[in-house]
């Protein structure tokens, strides 16, 4: 008699969980097909546009190969693309042997101070390398750059060091990537159980020899992943080297591929071609580290148990050990940002300071209403479309969690193709495809943010999967035996549990958003200009102290954002896995 | 009239039946229990009966009003049905009475009510005073507790237990067990608990259901499971035996005893098989607390002779491994010492020897 009441037909729920609610199927459908077009489609018209005379869709374009035998045998692309190996090469080599001794400093030692320096240690990874660069570039331009005044003033050098070089690009970008190889070997270093170099030891092998035979072999897996991580991440570096190189001439692929796509004639079929070129260097980077990273299985002793690590006593040398990392932190940050501070405030640059020269000029041009434009834009395509984005990896990796097997092992790898796809080519692939729809998408802000979502997909799936995996389905279950409806449960369990996930996530794609170039720079228009293209823009005519105080808005709201979260929730920390 | 009423139950998960047209019902204010090993399909009955899973086929009533049927599907949130899971399932961001009230609270129960009726639960588990703790200060038993109070406070007149008590350490798991019974007596509520712990299930049953493969193997009172078990799986689940193969000899007429000529030549009498057949290949279910072990013979029929191979001293008894010849292991409890090697005579109670019907039921399985 009382069948009545709240019957719901149960014939499309036979045969697995109940759905959550009536049309739960048929929305992680939808949800996966989408996201499965918008990862896939903008790879497909970059391939498609390589072998056009034209970009897609323009009325004169014709099938050809001619792209692909010009790039792949001109000598300028060639060179882009040597210059971009030995580039990413080098850099990988240098930031793993600063990041490996501050690692080995941190995790092995007894050095005074390092657990409080390693968390300012991490700091180059927070902040992003265009603003960086801005740094350095107050800090080390010839004549004019703080240094080079400095020792002129001083010791009437011309110029000491000049950043507009090859060793400049590798400075910037080798402090830069020793943060995250800091954070690799220290994770790794300090999960090694100490008993296993305990028993090397009481088998009569010498420190040196424990180091060569046990602990090198032990991490050699992270050492090589970590390699082929660096490597990829400087070869789809698009910023450091384009500001950086032009002075000389110098380029790499991701420059050539800015320059085919923006300088008048553009060719942006050769930059599609030139960007399946990086695409080889990714896609081979990001498989080796995949290979490595899976055989790395069978080193089951790095497994976060087992005795503390040994630490090395280094009698009077640990205050040399804390001294290298003051050292990092003051080449890597404090020095670089100094200079920004102080050159922001003047006209221009320029190696003779006087007072006349100092200004809140720059600063005041960031009122005027284009400025406060790209403010406003920056701010709500980072906090508002930070937030949607957010929202949405979250609901996606609930829906490959409740659907548990299939489409969402597809959708999981999915998720992880446009981290090895290099900015700049992923923005290409972007530009045509939304181009070639029928909706007027382009030029607005719908298609940054759709295209920050495409190029973080995959972190955001990492990471609010680990969130979500930590919830038990048992928990809404129980509010539901409580009497809750499947809304309510979601509600009153999920979402307040989700919560703090959440808003890890959300800080983190503020700040990647909010640096965004490499993306950015080939999908604005006047409406949608950021802060950073901005920046870029007054960079590249030459404007630079303008540029100056722009970057020192941008590395001021980040710093308040890191100083804010770390207090909240202990991002820096949390990064280090302490 | 039963309160829950199971009919036909089937649930496929690709190729493998979790549940094999299972029907049963439980009366009103029963404990029934649902025993068996890992995979064996209780978890799944459970989950189907509170609507957080859906048979494939079958129907599920719940007092007397079809939750679940090929028509029908009431969402657990309106089945009234209270239930404790396995992890506990308390919410760790609310507090222990936050976790009790919860209930009420979406039943929009005013406050001074839902302030009584959480002081109660919380004193009926024992936890006054804790009504602020967050779930993840509080230990492992406590835990229960409050698990079982944020069920109770609802007053649901059926209860679903999910291994409830199987992440407790084995004393507080005792302790815990004894006052689950009592508590859901208390509520007047009809229960169903599953656990693989055959002895929890013992303690606390009105009923057991003994489940295997998604069948049942056998249901009755834990004195039914244990002491007329239908088939070797049961008697090997509930309790402990020793199996030995034998043939009957002379058969009775159902209800009298059988004779039973094992592997060594001995003739045992025994109990026939519960399906009355009485005839054939059987297999003896011997319970180490019937056999008696003598050096002297004893009088009467049942008595093997043997040698003590093995012993373990528990306290209040040994344990005795005894092979009766041709390698063929009984084990015995006694609370004399005999030492390992010693000719010993094993005297088998013939009232408590139970024979079980041999490869029947496996092979009519297999047919199926």
């Amino acid at each position: 008699m009382t069948e009545i009441i709240a019957a719901e037909p149960a014939a499309s729920a036979r045969g697995r969980k109940p759905p959550l609610f009536d049309a739960e199927s048929t929305l992680a459908a939808v949800v996966f097909i989408f996201t499965g077009i918008l990862i896939l489609a903008p790879i497909g018209y970059l391939i498609y546009g390589s072998f056009l005379s034209n970009s897609p869709g323009a009325p004169d374009a014709v099938a050809t190969v001619s792209n692909w035998v010009r790039v792949y045998t001109s000598p300028i692309y060639l060179e882009a693309f040597f210059n971009t190996a030995t580039l990413s090469c080098t850099v990988a080599i240098l930031s793993m042997i600063v990041g490996g001794i501050m690692a080995w400093i941190v995790a092995r030692t007894n050095a005074p101070g390092r657990d409080r320096l390693s968390l300012l240690v991490i700091l180059p990874l927070m902040i992003s390398n265009l603003i960086t660069t801005l740094a350095w570039v107050a800090l080390a331009a010839p004549n004019a750059g703080f240094i080079n005044s400095a020792f002129r003033a001083l010791f009437g050098i011309q110029t000491v060091f000049d950043i507009y070089s090859f060793p400049g690009i590798v400075l910037v970008l080798a402090t830069d990537h020793a943060a995250f190889a800091f954070i690799a070997f220290y994770a790794a270093l300090r999960s090694i159980d100490g008993a296993l170099e305990e028993a090397s030891y009481m088998l009569g092998a010498g420190p040196v020899r424990t180091g060569l035979r046990m602990t090198l072999p032990l991490i050699w897996p992270t050492i090589a992943s970590t390699f082929l991580l660096i490597f990829v991440m400087t070869a789809e570096n698009f910023s450091v080297p384009t500001i950086l190189g032009a002075n000389v001439g110098y380029q790499t692929l991701p420059t050539r591929i800015y320059f085919d796509m923006t300088v008048e004639p553009s060719e942006p079929t050769m930059a599609a071609t030139a960007g399946t070129m990086l695409l080889w260097i990714a896609l081979v980077g990001t498989f080796w580290q995949r290979r490595v990273l899976r055989r790395a299985g069978q080193y089951v002793t790095i497994s976060g148990k087992g005795s503390r690590p040994r630490q090395t006593d280094l009698g009077p040398w640990r205050f040399a050990a804390t001294g290298f990392l003051v050292l990092y932190v003051l080449v890597g940050v404090v020095l670089p940002y100094l200079a920004l501070v102080f050159s922001s405030f003047m006209s221009f640059l320029t190696p003779r300071i006087t007072p006349r020269l100092f200004t809140l000029d720059n600063y005041a041009y960031l009122l005027r209403s284009e400025s406060l434009d790209a403010i406003i834009h920056s701010l709500s395509y980072s906090l508002g479309g930070g937030l949607l984005i957010t929202a949405l990896y979250i609901v996606l990796s609930y829906l490959i969690k409740r659907a548990g097997s299939g489409s969402a092992r597809v959708m999981e790898y999915l998720a992880m193709i446009p981290s090895a796809i290099p900015a700049i080519v992923l923005a290409v692939g972007i530009l045509w495809f939304f181009v070639g729809l029928p909706v007027p998408i382009y030029g607005t802000a719908a298609i940054l943010v759709i295209a920050y979502f495409i190029r973080f997909v995959g972190l955001g799936v990492r990471q609010s999967r680990t969130a979500l995996s930590q919830i038990s389905e048992e928990l809404p279950e129980a509010a539901r035996m409580c009497g809750a409806s499947p809304l309510r449960a979601f509600y009153d369990v999920t979402v307040p549990l989700v919560q703090p996930a959440a808003l890890a996530l959300w800080t983190l794609l503020f700040m990647s958003i909010f640096t965004e170039i490499s993306v950015t720079i080939l999908l604005y228009n006047f409406n949608t200009i950021t802060l950073p293209v901005q920046l870029w823009n007054d960079m590249s005519a030459g404007h630079q102290t303008r540029a100056f105080a722009t970057a020192m808005l941008q590395a001021s709201v980040i710093f308040i954002v890191i100083f804010v979260a770390n207090r909240k929730f202990g991002i820096l920390r949390n990064t280090l896995g302490r | 009239m039963p309160v829950i009423e199971v009919s036909n139950l089937s649930k496929v998960f690709g190729n493998k039946r979790a549940i094999d047209n299972l029907s049963f019902s439980v009366d009103e204010g029963e404990i029934l229990v649902i025993v068996g090993s890992s995979g064996c399909g209780k978890t799944t009955t459970l989950r189907c009966i509170a609507g957080l899973d859906t048979p494939t086929t079958g129907t599920i009533k719940v007092e007397g009003r079809t939750v679940v049927s090929d028509s029908v599907f009431v969402p657990p949130e309106k089945r009234g049905i209270g239930m404790v899971f396995q992890s506990y399932a308390l919410w760790p961001h609310k507090t222990v009475f936050d976790n009790i009230a919860y209930s009420l609270v979406i039943k929009g129960t005013p406050r001074e009510e839902i302030r009584r009726a959480v002081a109660d639960a919380v004193a009926l588990v024992g936890l006054s005073g804790m009504e602020d703790r967050f779930p993840a200060t509080l230990s492992g038993g406590q835990q229960q507790r409050v698990a079982l109070a944020r069920c109770a406070v609802a007053e649901p007149r059926v209860l679903l237990l999910d291994e409830p008590l199987s992440n407790l350490d084995a004393k507080l798991r005792e302790q815990m067990r004894d006052e689950l019974k009592l508590l859901i007596k208390k509520l007047k509520s009809t229960a169903v608990h599953i656990t693989h712990d055959q002895s929890e299930a013992m303690a606390i049953a009105d009923r057991i259901i003994c489940m295997r493969d998604g069948r049942v193997e056998q249901m009755g009172s834990a004195r039914d499971l244990y002491r007329r078990p239908a088939n070797r799986f049961v008697a090997d689940f509930i309790g402990v035996a020793s199996f030995v193969d034998g043939t009957v000899s002379e058969a009775g007429d159902g209800s009298q005893r059988v004779k039973v000529r094992i592997a060594s030549g001995d003739e045992l009498w025994a109990e026939p098989t519960a399906d009355g057949g009485g005839t054939g290949e059987v297999t003896l279910c011997i319970r180490p607390e019937t056999v008696e072990l003598t050096i002297e013979r004893p009088q009467g029929a049942n008595v093997l002779s043997g040698t003590v191979t093995d012993s373990t001293f528990l306290g209040d008894h040994t344990e005795y491994r005894v092979d009766i010849g041709g390698g063929t292991i009984i084990k015995s409890r006694s609370q004399a010492d005999f030492s390992t090697g010693s000719t010993v005579y094993a005297a088998i109670d013939p009232e408590k020897l139970i024979s079980l019907p041999r490869g029947a039921v496996e092979a009519a399985r297999k047919v199926a």
